[in-house]
Order: C-alpha cells, then sequence, then structure tokens
C-alpha cells in the first residue's frame, strides 16, 4: 500500500527548535551589520571631518580667512545631510535582510523539524501496530532519506510478516489435517490479522 | 651633475611639483565619483589663485550634481576673486541648496568687491507715484551714478543711456567687464517742501540672474531757494528767475548716500575675507 502525501499546515511544528534557531541566524546577521553600519557611519564621519578642516594644507592667508570656520561648519553639516541617504538606505536593506533571514530560518526550520515530527508519528504508529498509515515527506522537506530508511524497515517488517503468515498458514493446514481444526482456526485468524496489519 | 644643472633644476622643481598638484587637482575636480573627493579638491584649489588653470577649472565645476560640490567650488571662486565667475556665482547664488546659495552669494560679492572693473546699469531706480515723478527719478538716478562713477572702478552699463547729464561721469561704456551690477530701488521716502527736504532712497545691486548682490538705503537732505521777490521796475514781460525745489535735490543726495553705502558694502566685504 502505497504512503500518502499529506499538507502540513501548522508552522511552529517544533517552537523551541524553530525559535532558537530563526533567532539565531538573525541575531547574528544582524550584529553583523550593525558593526558593518557602526564601521561605515564612522568612515563617513571621518572623511566629513577630514573634508570639513578645509584650511587644512591651505597657505597661512586662507587659514586667517575669518569665514573659514563657518565654512566649514556649514560643509561638515551639508555633507551631513548629504550622507543621510545612503545610510538610512543602508539601514532599510540591513533591515530587511534580517527580515528574510528570520523568514529563511523559519522556513528552514519547518523543512527541518517537519520530517522529524512526521518520523516520529509514522514510528509511534508502527509501534502501536499500525503499518498503514505511513505518510510520504514533502517534495521539499529536509532528512528526506529518514523516510527511504523507514519504508525499508517496514518493508523488511512486511517480508517478514509474509513468511510469518505463510509458515501460520501451513501450520493451521497441518493441524486441520492432524485433526484440530479449533486450533488451526485460530492460527488462521492469526495470520489474517496479521496480514491485514502489515497490508499485504 | 654640475652645480649649474643642480641649481636649474631646484629651482624648476618645485614649479613643476606645483603645475603637478594644480592639473592632479583639476583632474580629480573634473572627473573624481566621490563628491567629497571633488569638493577637496575644489577647496584645495584655492591654495593656486594665480595658476590660470585654477579658476578655469572651478568655474566649470559650478555646475556639478553634489551641492556639496558646487558649495565647495563658490567657496573656493570667491578666495580666487576670480572676476570671471561673477556670473557663474550670482548664478549658483540662486541654487535651491541653502548652502550652495549661501556660499556662491558670498563668493559672487567677494568677486564684485575685489573687481577691478564693475559696469553698472540701471533697471529701475524710480520714485513711485507723485506728481513729480519722473524729475525725482531722475534726480535718485544721478546721485547714485555720481557718486558711484567717482570710482575709476565703475563704469556704466549699456542700460544707462544719459551719462552725459550726470556731472563728472565717465561717459565711456563699459567693456569687457566681468561684474555688471543692475542697480534698482526706489525712492523710499520725500518730506518736507520746496525749501527744506529729506529723502530716503534704497537700492539693490541686483545681477544679471536676479541675484541680490547687496541691499543699500541712502538718506539726504537739501534745501531749496524760493523765486525772487519781484523787483519794483519788473512789468508783465519781465523775466524772473525761478527758485529751486528742496526736494529733488534732496533725493539726489539720498542717491549720493545710497551709492556711498554701496561702496561701503562693498569695502566691508573685502574686510570681511580678509583678517
Amino acid at each position: 500500500m502505497a504512503a500518502r502525501g499529506y499538507k502540513r499546515t501548522r508552522i511552529w511544528i517544533n517552537a523551541g527548535f524553530q525559535l532558537k534557531w530563526t533567532l539565531m541566524i538573525s541575531g547574528v546577521a544582524a550584529a553583523i551589520l550593525v558593526i558593518l553600519g557602526i564601521l561605515y557611519a564612522s568612515a563617513l564621519a571621518e572623511q566629513r571631518r577630514i573634508l570639513g578642516a578645509a584650511q587644512l594644507g591651505q597657505p597661512a592667508s586662507a587659514v586667517a580667512d575669518p569665514t573659514a570656520d563657518e565654512f566649514d561648519r556649514d560643509l561638515a553639516a551639508r555633507a551631513e545631510e548629504e550622507d543621510r541617504a545612503p545610510v538610512l538606505v543602508l539601514a532599510g536593506v540591513a533591515a530587511a535582510l534580517v527580515a528574510v533571514l528570520a523568514y529563511l530560518g523559519v522556513l528552514l526550520t519547518f523543512r527541518a523539524a517537519g520530517p522529524v515530527f512526521a518520523v516520529s508519528r509514522m514510528l509511534r504508529s508502527m509501534s502501536a501496530g499500525d503499518f498503514k498509515s505511513l505518510r510520504k515527506l514533502r517534495e521539499r522537506d529536509e532528512f528526506r532519506f529518514l523516510e527511504d530508511d523507514l519504508y525499508a524497515l517496514r518493508d523488511a517488517l512486511r517480508r517478514e510478516a509474509e513468511v510469518d503468515r505463510d509458515r501460520l498458514a501451513r501450520a493451521a493446514e497441518a493441524l486441520r489435517s492432524a485433526g484440530a481444526p479449533e486450533v488451526a482456526a485460530d492460527l488462521e485468524v492469526a495470520a489474517k490479522a496479521k496480514a491485514e496489519r502489515f497490508g499485504i | 651633475m654640475s652645480a649649474r644643472r643642480t641649481l636649474v633644476l631646484a629651482i624648476l622643481l618645485p614649479g613643476l611639483a606645483l603645475a603637478d598638484a594644480v592639473a592632479s587637482l583639476v583632474a580629480s575636480l573634473a572627473s573624481d565619483g566621490s563628491p567629497k573627493v571633488r569638493a577637496q579638491a575644489a577647496i584645495s584649489l584655492a591654495s593656486y589663485p594665480e595658476d590660470p588653470a585654477t579658476a578655469p577649472a572651478l568655474v566649470a565645476a559650478i555646475a556639478d550634481a553634489s551641492p556639496i560640490v558646487r558649495g565647495a567650488v563658490a567657496r573656493s571662486l570667491g578666495q580666487v576673486k576670480a572676476a570671471g565667475a561673477f556670473v557663474a556665482l550670482a548664478t549658483a547664488a540662486r541654487d535651491r541648496d541653502a548652502f550652495v546659495a549661501k556660499w556662491a552669494g558670498w563668493g559672487a560679492r567677494q568677486v564684485a568687491a575685489w573687481s577691478g572693473s564693475v559696469s553698472i546699469g540701471l533697471r529701475g531706480l524710480a520714485a513711485r507715484g507723485g506728481p513729480r515723478q519722473d524729475e525725482l527719478t531722475k534726480a535718485s538716478q544721478e546721485g547714485v551714478l555720481e557718486r558711484l562713477l567717482a570710482e575709476a572702478r565703475f563704469d556704466v552699463g549699456s542700460s544707462v543711456d544719459f551719462s552725459d547729464e550726470v556731472a563728472g561721469a565717465d561717459v565711456a561704456r563699459a567693456g569687457g567687464a566681468s561684474v555688471h551690477l543692475e542697480l534698482e530701488g526706489e525712492v523710499a521716502s520725500v518730506g518736507g517742501d520746496e525749501l527744506a527736504a529729506t529723502a530716503t532712497v534704497s537700492m539693490r545691486a541686483v545681477s544679471a540672474s536676479g541675484f541680490v548682490v547687496w541691499t543699500v538705503k541712502g538718506s539726504g537732505s537739501g534745501t531749496g531757494k524760493p523765486p525772487p521777490p519781484p523787483g519794483p521796475d519788473d512789468d508783465e514781460y519781465t523775466i524772473r528767475a525761478p527758485g529751486v525745489d528742496a526736494r529733488p535735490l534732496a533725493v539726489a543726495d539720498a542717491g549720493r548716500a545710497a551709492g556711498s553705502a554701496l561702496l561701503d558694502a562693498m569695502e566691508a566685504e573685502k574686510r570681511s575675507a580678509a583678517r
């Protein structure tokens, strides 16, 4: 019997695990971006200080210009205004990047936690004797090898169950011939139940 | 190496280094991708006011896309005091960016104040309303021109067409002056009567692009003379000397005062940039 596919509707399958990794990914990215942003803003401020010191390297006559300080202040202020736009754009891009990483964090942990959750449930079903409720993992799920291993386990158990069923059938036949039809009937019922459990 | 060659190199090398520095700054100002580098190049070029490449490079860069470059260029042009930069500075003084407008205005005033040749025109310096509007207008214009044309560096521009009526005016038309100022304004007030009057003239020196370079005011007074009383031998055929009205005299005096105020403003501008 082929395992059927299913659709997961819950985003938070294992909230602790998913939140931990999502926050770690986006937190590390945010920390790196903040450090880079501070370095960038410092570099811009340094440029402004150099640019603002207009009288540096100029002859004494220019340094003596009483409007030099006023010009330096005006220039630094205007340059700061000019620098604000790229800083804001970068801050926006950084915020968007952190948001995208957070989304990816949720998505990836969902695709990792989902199969583990599904396999765990399937193992619980099998341990409860239900071999028919196996589900296929989704196309984009991670750890799909677990699914293959699980199916291999199920098939191995099925083959064993088939062998057991055949043995039980033969034993029932022998018992019936030996004049113990009640015991033979019990064995046949047991064989049938086993076949039903394993879907064979 | 001979001592002579060493000496020649020692003399030439600083000059070569200077030319290299200016060429490098001009190239940076014209084509560097960073506005801050271009602004710094403009600021540094002000250190080479004598170099023939400095002023044209700065004038060309006043149209730069970045306001900080335009502002720095305007400031450097003001420091260099390149007379040929007045038109560009006066145009930039109406820039939408306040930083550029402020320093282009400063630069334009510096260039105009230090220029050895300023042509002036009269766009409108008129008395508004009143029964003697034309007479007062003419008096105010004469007063202003009389005072300004007493200075050798001022010339009348082509918009003035009555220089022959101005006492002591140099009638030579302004030719090739890089700084041209149109004088406009009005006779703000006239008080008194025919015998004793006071007047105030407010005047703006405006660039061709409409930038108000200076705004000044002048007040003056005048004393008139009544017509002589009829003599005992006068009859209906006697031609009697007319009296002198104090009001046009007061307006002309106010015009002269406005002219003086303009000269004072120019001197103050010169002093403001030289400690």
